[in-house]
């Protein structure tokens, strides 16, 4: 690392992230040191704790894109360090030449009806993290042992949650799939799942690729709620893009297969108006799309509500209390020099992994020109070597050699196992593991 | 022979840029890859050399022939894309 090398913070190690550091790495016109944090003691985010235990394919992006940003000598990891908690956000951008801010959308939108916090109600945030280990939610106790879930929502989450709850156990062996969920749903009886939305069949969340894997549960039911010519009416739309005509196509297809042991139901033109029970979930309550129409009630004992994510507000930035974002032009964020936003932070909850990945390339064409012209400052570099050295001494902070050895463990683990890995899924257990290879502050 | 991306894609255009005869689409250039849920191989244009496979950061490529039987519809998917914007 050459002294004239720019430094570069990249808050958040999820894909958008972690992309915008490939970029850093990747372009040649300065030469630049990343410093990448994350409030989380593991890197990738998302992929890790989001992307679903059975879409390993999926999750091989960590491997094959995002590891080897970590073994390239210019960069360095602080995981389980929360800017704006901590360590200000301030403090930061005054020991960087640069900062971008890649944290997500770390807030769930609320449904704002009564019950909706009544226990066996639980966010996409909370189940998805359960069943993937994560740290922050791996306490839930996430009772499965009613007949039938309703689900909010169709977009892909609700899909990858309605699989996982309905797929064969067998399947999920292989995976990476935290222990404790696998056990609860080795006993899970529930055998039906409503995935509800307040629109119709062309306006669903859901992509093809999602919607079809349902097809490979063999012993699963498809059926359409409140009736199934709706899908037959959209279809007959003329105008209909192929990518939704794709969509109906394959929701008419399982809707048409045989009876079999579970169930799931599309159920359309649904708002969801309350939770109802005595002290836990019992059933929910929906109003149809005809509003004169009594709501009607569909009894369940978990209830999921994955209407989507939104960014919340951090000290020293600005925030778009509507959008749930950190508004920007072209990726540079408004009146604070130097402060660049990508991913959800930048463009709210959208869009496919590889959406992170074109945003990267943007802000950080917008970081490399603003840099060009910035000189260099001693003050600054001063404060970064003892930011670096206070995040070397702490070892509650987890670097690449402490990620390293956790994941060198939780492999080793899973090879044992026949599966990926077997994720640790405590804070504790992650430092332990982590404190093998002693923080070396890299 | 040529190569087929199926339901895996996130849309990372590594393939995109590594393509030598630029059979892949939508690029991120394109007004298409706002809404594209995944990126398709042009048959007619693909010349089968396979650097696509390597760079793709999910595995989602397969040359048509070792397509899982799950995903061989995929074939059909990626041809479509270009012949309904030919059309």
């Amino acid at each position: 690392m050459t002294t004239a090398a720019r430094s570069v913070a990249v808050i958040g190690a999820g894909p958008a992230g972690a992309y915008a550091v490939q970029h850093l790495l990747a372009q040649t016109a300065i030469d630049v040191e990343v410093d990448l944090f994350d409030r989380s003691l593991t890197p990738w985010g998302l992929i890790r704790h989001g992307v679903a235990a059975d879409h390993q394919h999926k999750k091989q992006i960590a491997d094959r894109a995002f590891e080897p940003l970590l073994r390239d000598e210019r960069t360095r990891f602080h995981g389980g360090v929360e800017v704006g908690n901590g360590l200000s956000f301030e403090l930061l951008a005054s020991a960087y030449d640069a900062v971008i801010v890649a944290t997500g959308a770390d807030g769930d939108n609320s449904l704002g009806i009564p019950g909706e916090d009544l226990p066996g109600s639980w966010t996409s945030r909370q189940f998805v993290g359960w069943c993937n280990g994560e740290p922050a939610h791996a306490k839930h106790r996430i009772d499965l042992s009613s007949r039938r879930a309703v689900i909010i929502g169709n977009g892909n989450v609700a899909l990858d949650i309605a699989r996982l709850l309905l797929r064969p156990v067998g399947d999920l062996g292989g995976t990476d799939l935290a222990d404790y969920a696998l056990t609860e749903l080795l006993t899970s009886t529930i055998d039906e799942v409503v995935i509800a939305a307040r629109r119709g069949p062309a306006d669903a969340a859901f992509h093809a690729p999602e919607l079809e894997e349902f097809g490979e549960l063999s012993d699963l039911e498809v059926s359409i709620a409140p009736d199934a010519r709706l899908v037959d009416r959209a279809l007959a739309d003329a105008e209909l893009p192929p990518i939704v005509r794709r969509k109906l196509s394959i929701l008419r297809q399982l809707a048409a297969r045989p009876g079999r042991v579970k169930r799931l139901v599309f159920l359309f033109g649904a708002t969801p108006v309350s939770v109802g029970g005595e002290s836990c979930v019992e059933r929910a309550c929906f109003q149809g799309s005809n509003a004169l129409a009594p709501s009607f009630p569909v009894e369940c004992g978990l209830f999921i509500r994955a209407t989507g994510f939104k960014g919340t507000p951090r000290s020293g930035l600005p925030h778009d209390t509507t959008l749930g974002i950190v508004p920007t032009e072209g990726g540079r964020v408004a009146g604070l020099p130097y402060v660049y936003a990508t991913g959800w932070a930048r463009r709210g909850c959208r869009g496919v992994i590889g959406s992170n990945r074109k945003c990267a390339q943007s802000v950080v064409d917008a970081v490399v020109s603003d840099l060009l012209g910035k000189g260099h400052d001693d003050a600054q570099a001063g404060r970064r070597s003892e930011l670096l050295a206070r995040l070397a001494g702490d070892h509650a902070v987890v670097d690449k050699q402490g990620w390293r050895a956790i994941d060198r463990e939780e492999r080793l683990s899973g090879r044992a196992a026949g599966r990926p890995r077997i994720k640790l899924t405590q804070e504790s257990r992650l430092r332990e593991a982590a404190s093998q290879a002693g923080n070396t502050g890299r | 022979m040529t190569y087929v991306i199926a339901a895996p894609c996130v849309a990372d255009y590594s393939c995109v840029d590594i393509c030598p005869v630029n059979c892949i689409g939508p690029g991120p250039d394109t007004p298409e890859f706002e809404a594209a849920e995944q990126l398709y191989i042009d048959p007619s244009v693909c010349i089968g050399c396979g650097a696509c496979v390597e760079a793709c950061p999910v595995t989602a490529i397969y040359r048509v022939d070792e397509l899982p039987s799950k995903w061989a519809h995929y074939a059909e998917l990626n041809s479509a894309y270009f012949s309904d914007r030919r059309a």
